[in-house]
């Protein structure tokens, strides 16, 4: 149950929703200023890691095929097609 | 004449019973094809049904108008619901209609109907085995006919909201022959494939051309999905029996992706904005912690001991300078009470009188003389007048008594 582990199987609104914990706990004023450090550290690895969940790279659709193979999906053409 | 004699009421009376207990003959479809259509002022619809073979009497009431969505005229196929019973005055029996239906859409009706009916029975369209959507997703499968808008708009609304969502299509076959085949083999493959939701769908068409998607094996192929469905089938208004297995309905396929893919700006902005009440907070807090520090520190300085011997050097140094005050004070005070006394004095000074005739008599000495008695005939005397001093010889001193 490593941390990592743990930050890999989560999603990210799980993410969400412990970001939104964490400052809502930064906010009370009973939080020691040591607790409110790590909070802040948490919460900026917590934001890395959905910076890093969300894959922004570019993807073209693909077609599965008969065979259960990806090859590229050439868009279809503005045809008039009844469906 | 042998046996019993019946009068006409009562035969028909027994025939209309007849019908009335048979099971069948309460509730029929029967198809055939529209005549003699008559709309009575009444409200009621007197028509025939014929076909090849022959032709039945049926009439619609009034009350029962709703059970016809159409304008049915002569020449229409139909598929009539009802009941079929005596007309005892006229002896004929006929088809009381309860629901008239056009025939070939009529007929798909009916199935779906009785489909629908039954799987709702099973709990297929229950809300507690709808999956919920995932909110944010890596990959999108559709399975949908491979030309057509429905796959143009999935991928142009895929596309336009984040264009880093994974789509793979399964070019299903979505009519006719094979379709439902087709369709279920797709939701296969793609759940094999991991995807993290599947859209299923079409473009609009007739009853007829989205029937596929109102098989049964297609509606338990979608319900039995361990991936989360959108359905997507037609137009807002048609509704198939897929659409009601899936885990979520969209009216169009364009719908269906905008439920189905996150928009990235959004999900950015909400980063953002995360990153700020994270920075905001852990600067809140600090300068909180800083306030907190300058406080002490002005605390601490007014009970220092430097500070107390600052504030004695000062007492000390303003005791100082008022002494020095006081002091010059004193001296001036003094230096005037001086320049006032020498000013009398000079106005009183002798030398000042030697301007108006008089003169001091000194004698050898400087010793001033006032006394006739001290001068001897012969002594030297000293006149001091203005301008200057006279040495003078005393010949003679006569003394005077005043």
């Amino acid at each position: 149950m490593s941390q990592t582990k743990q930050e890999k199987e989560q999603s990210l609104e799980e993410a969400f929703q412990e970001l939104e914990e964490m400052i809502e706990k930064m906010q009370q004023r009973d939080v020691t200023l040591e607790e409110t450090f790590a909070l802040y550290e948490q919460g900026i690895r917590k934001l890395k890691f959905c910076n890093q969940k969300i894959d922004r790279v570019e993807k073209k659709m693909l077609l599965l095929n008969q065979q259960g193979e990806l090859e590229p999906f050439e868009e279809p053409a503005e045809s008039e097609s009844p469906f | 004449m042998k046996g019993n004699v019946y009068t006409v009421g009562q035969v028909n009376s027994y025939i209309k019973n007849m019908f009335t207990q048979d099971f069948m003959m309460n509730r029929i479809y029967v198809k055939g094809e529209v005549s003699n259509c008559k709309y009575h002022t009444t409200g009621h619809i007197y028509f025939t049904l014929k076909d090849e073979t022959g032709a039945l009497q049926a009439v619609l009431f009034a009350g029962n108008r709703k059970g016809l969505s159409f304008s049915m005229k002569n020449g229409d196929n139909v598929i009539v619901l009802g009941s079929i019973s005596v007309y005892e005055r006229d002896g004929k029996y006929q088809l009381y209609a309860r629901e008239i239906l056009p025939d070939g859409e009529g007929l798909l009706y009916q199935r779906f109907a009785r489909l629908k009916q039954e799987l709702e029975e099973m709990g297929m369209f229950a809300p507690e085995y709808k999956q919920p959507i995932p909110r944010y997703i890596h990959t999108l499968g559709i399975v949908t006919a491979p030309t057509g808008a429905a796959i143009r708009d999935i991928q142009n609304i895929s596309r336009r909201r984040n264009p880093y969502v994974q789509t793979v299509l399964y070019p299903a076959l979505v009519q006719g022959e094979g379709a439902a085949a087709s369709i279920i083999n797709g939701i296969h493959a793609l759940e094999q494939l991991g995807v993290d939701v599947m859209i299923v769908g079409r473009g609009g068409g007739s009853m007829e051309d989205l029937w596929a998607f109102n098989e049964e094996a297609v509606a338990r192929a979608i319900f039995e999905c361990p991936v989360p469905i959108i359905s997507a089938v037609g137009h807002e208004t048609d509704t198939t029996i897929a659409d009601y297995t899936a885990d979520l309905r969209a009216p169009t396929p364009s719908a269906a992706a905008e439920l189905a893919v996150y928009d990235i700006r959004e999900l950015e902005g909400m980063l953002l904005s995360f990153q700020l009440e994270l920075n905001r907070g852990i600067t809140d807090r600090l300068e909180r912690a800083e306030e907190r520090i300058r406080q002490y520190a002005n605390r601490l300085k007014l009970l220092s001991p430097v500070n107390q011997l600052n504030e004695k050097r000062q007492t000390a140094a303003e005791l100082e300078e008022k002494l020095r005050m006081r002091m010059e004070q004193q001296l001036l005070h003094r230096r005037h009470t001086l320049e006032l006394l020498a000013e009398r004095l000079e106005s009183l000074s002798p030398l000042k009188k030697l301007s108006r005739g008089y003169a001091f008599v000194a004698d050898e000495n400087g010793q001033g003389i006032c006394d006739a008695k001290k001068v001897r005939t012969g002594d030297t005397l000293k006149i001091h007048m203005l301008n200057g001093i006279v040495s003078a010889k005393v010949e003679e001193v006569e003394q005077e008594v005043l």
